[in-house]
Formats: C-alpha cells, structure tokens, sequence
C-alpha cells in the first residue's frame, strides 16, 4: 500500500519521547490533513504543508539579527520552536514566564491534526502568567523566528490572566533566511474575573512559509480582551481564533488587518461564542489584496440561548487591487436568544475612481493617490489600537516595506 | 383593498391551519419503492419516449451513488425513501372542465382557487395539480393565440418533445444535488411553459400545488422557457393537507430566460409545517435555478410560511452579459420548523447585477436561517451585488442564523453585504401602544412593515394571501 500522507510528512520528523506527546504524535499520525470538502476548510487547500518536507530541530546557536523587529523593552525570543533565553530580555516584566518541559507538560485533548502536530513536537511549553491585580508596564513581547530549511516549528503558549490583572502581549513571527518553513502556533489565554488581556500579532514570515495558528481564548466574569492581528506576510497563513465568553459583562475587540500579494493566501477564520447575557463584541477585519493573492474570511458568532443583551458587531471590508487578487468573505450569525442587537457587514470592491481622480486633480500621481487611499482604509483599523509603540511600529513597517506612509 | 385590519383580525380568530383537509378522490398508486422496475413503470403509465426514460434511469444511478446532504442547518430524520410511493395519480382523467369530479372541484374552492371565478374574474390562468397529475387547465386557448404554450409537463413531453428534450436538465443538471438527481429520477409531473419570442404573457400564470394522497412524496418538475424579448409572470402557491407522518416533497423548477427576456417567478409556500409540538409536516427540499442570458433579468420572490424543515435555494446563473438577478424572501418559521433557506447569484458575464432581500423572522422553537452564495467569476467585470438579510426574533427560544458566502474573483466588482439580528424594540412597541394600538397590532403593524419590501414584489393577488399568512404564521407568537 503507498504511504499515507501523513507518514510522508511525518518522515522527517523526529518523533517525540514523553508519554504525553508520544499519544499525541500517535493521534497526529491517525489523522488526516484537511481538504476543502471540508466546510472548515472550504476555501484553503493545506496541500502546500501536507506536501512539504519538514524537520523539526531541538539545538539553533547561531546568532540572529531581530534588532529592528523588538517593539517592546521585554521580549523573549523563540527561534525554529527553541527557547533562546541568550538572545531574550524579560526581567522587567511583571509577566511571570516560565518554560516547562514537553515531557511532562500539561497537554490538550480534541484536537485537529494540526494541534496534535503541534504538540506532539514542541521543545518546551511557554507558560506566561499574571498575577492578581497587577498591571503591566508596558507589553511583553514574544518573537518566534523561523530559520533556514524545510523546518517545522512548533510553538505552545499557555497565558493565565488573574483577576483584576491588566496585560499586554505582542506576538512576532518572523522569518530569517527562511524557506519552506511551517510555523505551528498553538495558543491557550485565560483572561480572570475582571481582569483585561490585549494581544497583538504581527505575522511578519518573509519567505516561502507556512503558517498554521491556533488561539484559544476564555474570558471570565467582566473581563475584556483585544486581539489585532496583523497579516504582512506569509505565502500560506491560517489563523483560527476561537473565543469563549463564559460569563457577563465582558467585551471582546478582535480586529485585522492584511495585505495580500504575491501568491500568499491569508485566511482568518475567527469564532466568538458568547455563553451569557450582557456582553459586548465587535469584529473589524481589512483585506488589502494585490497581485494573484487570495484572502479568505471567515466570522462566525453564536449568542447561545440564555445569552440575552448581547451586541455583536462584525465588519469586514476588503479591497482588490489587482485584477487576479480573490476574496472570499463568510460572515456567519448564529442567534439562539431574542434580546440582542447582532449585525455583519462585509463589502468588497476595489478603490474609488473618483477619489483617485479628485486627488490627480491636486497634483498627486495616480499611484500616490491610491496608496493615499488603502492607507486610509488600513489606518481605520490600525488607529482602533491602544499600544502607540505597536502602532508606530505597523507604521514604519508599511512605509518600509510597501513604501505608505499610514 | 377594502379589507381592514379589523376584518383580518376578525378572520384570524382561532384560525388554525386551514387547509388541512383531505380530498376523498380514488387514485392509482403504486407499491412503495425505488428501484428502476418502478420507474419503468412510471414512464410506462406516462407513455413517455424513449430518450426521457432514459433520462431518468441515468438520474436514478447518479443518485443511488450520492448521499443525503448534511450541511444544512437542520435536523430531521431521514426520510425512507423506500418507503414512499413514487406516482399517485386521480384514476379519472378528464376531458373538459365541464367533466371535472365535482368534489375536486369543492377542494379548489377551498382553496379559494375556483377555476369558474377565476376565468372569469381573475384573468389567472390556472394549472392545478392535484397530486401528481394536472387535472385541468384553463384559459389554454386565450394563451395559446399568442402562441405560449401552458400545460401540464405530461402533455409538454407529449406534445412538444423537442423543446421539453431541448431545456430538460441544462439548468439543473441531473447530478446537481441529491435530491435533483432524486426528482430526475422519479418526477411525476409539473408545469411547463414556453414563451415565444417577443410576446408579453397578458396575464399571470400560476399553478397551485397540493399534496394530497398519504404517504405520496411529490416530485413536481417545472420548465420555463422565456424565448428572446418575452415576458412572463409566474405564480406558485403550495397548500397541504394535515398528516402526521412527515411528507417528502423534492421539486425542481427551472427557468431559462433568453436574451432580452424577463421573468418573475414568486411562490407563497405553506406546507402543512407540523403541528405546535412538531409533529409531522412537510419536508421541503427543492432546487430552483434560473439561467439568465444577455439582456435578461430573473427575480424570484417567494413568501416561505410552511413546511416542517425547508432547504430551499432559487438561484440565478447570470451568464449572459448585463443580465439581472433578483431575490426577495420572506421566511417566516413557528413552533418546531426548521428553514434554511437563502439564495445563489453566479456573475459570469459582465455588467451582471443581483439583488438579494431576505426577511426572516423566527417564533415559537423554530430555526431559521438564511444561507446564501455570491460568485463572481474572473471574467464578471463590472459585476454589482447588494445583498440584505435581516432576522427578527419573537421569542427566547427560537434561532436566526445566517451563512453568507461571498467569493469573489474579479477586482472591478462591487458587492456588499448587511445583516442584522434583533428582536422588536420594546420602545417601538411602546410608541405605538402610545398611539392607541393593542400590543398584538403594534407587533402586526411592524412585521408588516419589515416585509413591506418583499411583499411589495409579489402580485397584488399574491400579497393579499401572503399578508393573511404571515398574521396565520404569527398567531400568539409573541412571547
């Protein structure tokens, strides 16, 4: 019988000694890859990381260069799924981080194939903890380098909020002399009884690189929570954001923003189940997509039964520049209480002829004119964030690297 | 109108379903079943050619080999598709009008669809169905002056082969869906229409469907052709009996709208929908689709009160360049129904538009959720979609869902999509308590305007019928 996908992925891959990740590496190998007859997978085909060839790696020494890319006075960093605490600085923090071994750590049960991969694979598991009622100053940031050749990096990070706790996160992933790397992220946030977590994601991986994202997310009893992700690059990028509001009163933000080019293909699939009464959500995703790139969204929000009060907003507004760029947008409502205000929109479209025409009428090119343009729908989401450190940062990186000036 | 709110709340009164009733008419049956000796016979029974038969055997393979989908949004148990009888029809056939069984004739009264008052009043032409045969059809003669062609698909696969050869399946090809392929298999009979070039049909055609015999499924096949530059207006109403076993009812329309023509196809459905603990009703499960060519323009409107689960999609194919697709629905759900239900607009050419309306409102326990795809094809310049769909919630205990799919392909398109979910303000009911209304008519008066869009679509006929059954669907809803 011809070897199943699976076992050809899996041949690289050094298979893992603890029992914990040993049962996941055995449910990893039962599994199967996703295919778009899937309706969770509908519209990305994951064949380019079922097809590839990946090595997973425990020792990285060399020394990389992740100057530029430091936004935050902590920060630890992560290269190919190894903790280099010799390349990280966190001893300000109030954020309690801790690294415990894969062996005997703590790991998940139902998963999908790319979770059992994950855990099944990682060298230690990133614990980040916040006390009671502390506060940070300042966020801790978290930057994960994929680095050289057909590597698998996986990733698993556990952050526990207290109650009355504020904190602030950045995640980075980033790519240095990468190629055919896939990254494997893997995230659990619990967010304690009034307590407030934000976290911002730039997904940053230059190269040919995969990159496969799950966060899970619990808020307790009037807590709030922030997530802006942020997708530069990436030629495949998947990141499936799963939210829990457990209890009343709480408010959840998750925005996005992406830009499209090249060949990449950029899917958020983001799911806010709101479990009781008195909640707050709104959703704002922006897809700027150029060349022959792909943009896939997918929101889908459940106000269970007995979840009354509810405001759930979601918009999503997307942008063709190109006309090979594609977009798929599926916003879903599912509502099993009355007393609720719940609304989506999504528009699609490409920039507008009039604006352009009324800005060369000024005396601006018609290209500088339309980068005028996506940059003013980017910024709307981009002026929503609270940290004006992460906010510079997103800047700088647009004019660097698209050369707009936000 | 001459018809007061005061009348219609009048008339409400305890009213429950009030179709349901049966019609004591002998009718041929055969066994329960399904396999190709039965569809032989069905064929046989209909005399039908060679080439039609063998249509169906075809459809009847591609289905053995699917499965039942399951991704709509409902739950029902499966229907024993070897346990329904597959062809039931009134023994007697008819002659002349004159000839129909007076009892048949007392059920169409009912229904408030006297043929006699129609002719003469109506200026609607009525093909009625009972079960699964047309028994009469009227006004023919007027129609067939202007050379359109209106009758029962029986007598189109007799008398117009060719065209029937010609349109058959190229909307809804055979292995389109499960229940498609089940139709094409199986399909007893329908409506088919043709409309010559540059001809305006005069009046509205309409067909009233009805499931009457226990435990028949109907399996209604309806063509429409509307040749270059000609217009048609149709109409489709459904009414059903009271049963309590659950009733199949997989039907497949077509419309095929050549250059330059138009059509409206507006349908109220309402199926028997079960009982207040959910007991019983009519499975829905039909495929609708329109093919627009250049010029052309589809719009569907449908009033969706009925049936125990519903999962029904009337979609147009925008093919040809500048052609039109629109969609406008209300679906009303109550006690146990489940709908899921919503529409699919494929932009090929360019220039093509579409327009998408849905109203849903949700009461009782009942699931309701709208399901919809806009494609824009690589070559759709200029595409342009609106689409709105809004939920309105009656009770704690119900559901509004809705799964928008937008894919799109073409950089010149301009589409955009709102939604909104909630349930009638108590500070708008406060208002018109204030203005002197009861709570029950506040409630009335805002349904009403929040379909008033749709409704405004349908036939002046047809909004009448659909306001009653809207208030019917409603009745004591309000939590």
């Amino acid at each position: 019988m011809a070897e199943s996908k699976i076992e050809k992925f899996a041949q690289n891959i050094i298979p893992p000694q603890g029992q914990n990740q040993t049962e996941a590496w055995e449910k990893f190998l039962a599994s199967e890859f996703p295919t778009t007859r899937d309706e969770y997978w509908k519209y990305t085909r994951v064949g380019k990381i079922a097809n590839g060839n990946y090595k997973n790696v425990d020792r990285v020494e060399d020394h990389i260069n992740i100057t530029d890319d430091i936004v935050c006075k902590d920060y630890l960093v992560v290269v190919n799924g190894v903790i280099r605490e010799d390349l990280s600085q966190y001893t300000k923090t109030k954020f309690k981080v801790e690294f415990e071994s894969a062996e005997t750590a703590e790991l998940n049960d139902g998963l999908d194939v790319f979770g059992w991969l994950n855990n099944a694979t990682i060298n230690r598991k990133i614990s980040i903890k916040l006390g009671k009622g502390e506060r940070t100053d300042g966020p801790l940031q978290l930057i994960f380098v994929g680095y050289g050749k057909n590597i698998l990096q996986s990733s698993l990070v556990d952050v526990e909020v207290g109650d009355n706790a504020e904190g602030e996160l950045v995640f980075s992933y980033l790519g240095r002399n990468s190629e055919e790397v896939f990254t494997n992220f893997y995230s659990r946030m619990h967010v304690g009884k009034n307590a407030s977590l934000s976290v911002n994601k730039f997904q940053l991986e230059e190269g040919s690189t995969s990159h496969v994202s799950n966060d899970n997310i619990v808020q307790e009893n009037s807590s709030r929570f922030t997530i802006n992700t942020n997708t530069l690059y990436g030629q495949l990028v998947r990141n499936n954001l799963n939210i829990r509001v457990t209890s009343e009163n709480c408010e959840t933000n998750l925005n996005g923003i992406v830009m499209g080019h090249g060949n990449n293909h950029v899917d958020n699939h983001t799911f806010v189940s709101h479990d009781k009464s008195h909640c707050v959500s709104n959703e704002n995703y922006k897809y700027v997509m150029d060349d022959k790139s792909t943009g896939v969204f997918n929101g889908r929000v459940i106000v269970q039964k007995d979840a009354q009060q509810i405001n759930a907003f979601q918009s999503n507004g997307n942008i063709l520049l190109s006309d090979t760029a594609s977009i798929n947008a599926k916003p879903e409502l599912e509502i099993y209480a009355d007393d609720v205000k719940c609304s989506h929109g999504s528009t699609t479209g490409q920039l507008d002829e009039n604006a352009i025409f009324y800005l060369q009428t000024r005396g601006i090119s018609k290209r500088n004119a339309e980068k005028m343009l996506v940059a003013a729908f980017i910024a709307e989401v981009i002026e929503e964030y609270e940290n004006e450190d992460v906010r510079s940062y997103l800047f700088r990186q647009f004019e660097q690297r698209f050369g707009w000036v936000l | 109108m001459g018809y007061t709110e005061e009348e219609l709340a009048e008339e409400l009164k305890d009213k429950k379903y009030e179709f349901g009733f049966t019609t004591d008419i002998e009718t041929e049956k055969i066994p329960n079943g399904l396999n190709e000796d039965v569809i032989r016979l069905i064929s046989a029974k209909k005399n039908e050619p060679e080439w039609l038969l063998e249509y169906r055997l075809n459809a009847f393979r591609i289905w053995s080999e699917m499965e039942e989908p399951e991704w709509a949004h409902v739950k029902y148990d499966k229907p024993d598709f070897q346990a329904i009888s597959y062809f039931a029809a009134p023994k007697k056939q008819y002659e002349s009008w004159e000839d129909v069984d007076p009892e048949m004739k007392a059920t169409m009264d009912k229904l408030g669809i006297s043929l006699d008052e129609q002719k003469k009043l109506t200026g609607v032409a009525v093909d009625f169905v009972m079960d699964s045969v047309s028994v009469a059809t009227s006004f023919k003669e007027k129609l067939s002056e202007l050379g359109i062609i209106f009758c029962s698909f029986s007598e189109a696969v007799q008398d117009h082969p060719e065209l029937v050869r010609k349109h058959l399946g190229t909307v809804v090809p055979t292995q389109d869906n499960f229940y498609a392929a089940l139709n094409s298999a199986v399909f007893s009979d329908g409506s088919f229409c043709y409309i010559p070039k540059g001809v305006k049909c005069p009046m509205e055609l309409s067909t009233y469907f009805r499931i009457n015999e226990s435990g028949t499924g109907q399996f209604e096949r309806t063509l429409l052709v509307a040749d270059e530059g000609s217009y048609v207006s149709y109409l489709e109403g459904c009414t059903a009996p009271m049963r309590d076993e659950n009733q199949l009812h997989a039907a497949v329309v077509e419309l095929i709208a050549l250059d330059d023509a138009e059509i409206k196809y507006s349908t109220v459905q309402n199926w028997f929908p079960g009982d207040e603990n959910g007991k019983g009703g009519v499975f829905n499960f039909v495929t609708k689709r329109g093919m627009c060519h250049t010029n052309s323009k589809i719009s569907w409107t449908q009033v969706e009160t009925g049936s125990a689960v519903t999962w029904k999609y009337p979609s147009c194919v925008l093919k040809g360049d500048n052609s039109i697709g629109e969609f406008y629905s209300v679906a009303v759900t109550n006690n146990y129904q489940q709908a899921d239900t919503g529409t699919k607009m494929i932009h090929l050419g360019k220039n093509t538009k579409s327009t998408v309306i849905s109203k849903g409102i949700s009461a009782g326990k009942s699931q309701n959720s709208y399901r919809g795809l806009i494609q824009i094809n690589p070559k759709a310049d200029n595409a342009r979609n609106f689409t709105q769909c809004d939920s309105l919630l009656m009770t704690d205990e119900c559901g509004a869902h809705t799964f928008p799919y937008i894919e799109c392909k073409n950089n010149s398109a301009k589409l955009e999509h709102e939604a909104t979910t909630s349930k009638i303000g108590e500070d708008q009911i406060f208002y018109c308590q204030q203005r002197g209304l009861s709570e029950e008519k506040a409630i009335s008066l805002i349904v009403n305007g929040y379909c008033k869009e749709v409704l405004n679509k349908l036939p002046m006929e047809f909004a009448v019928e659909a306001q009653k059954l809207l208030a019917i669907s409603l009745e004591n809803s309000v939590g």
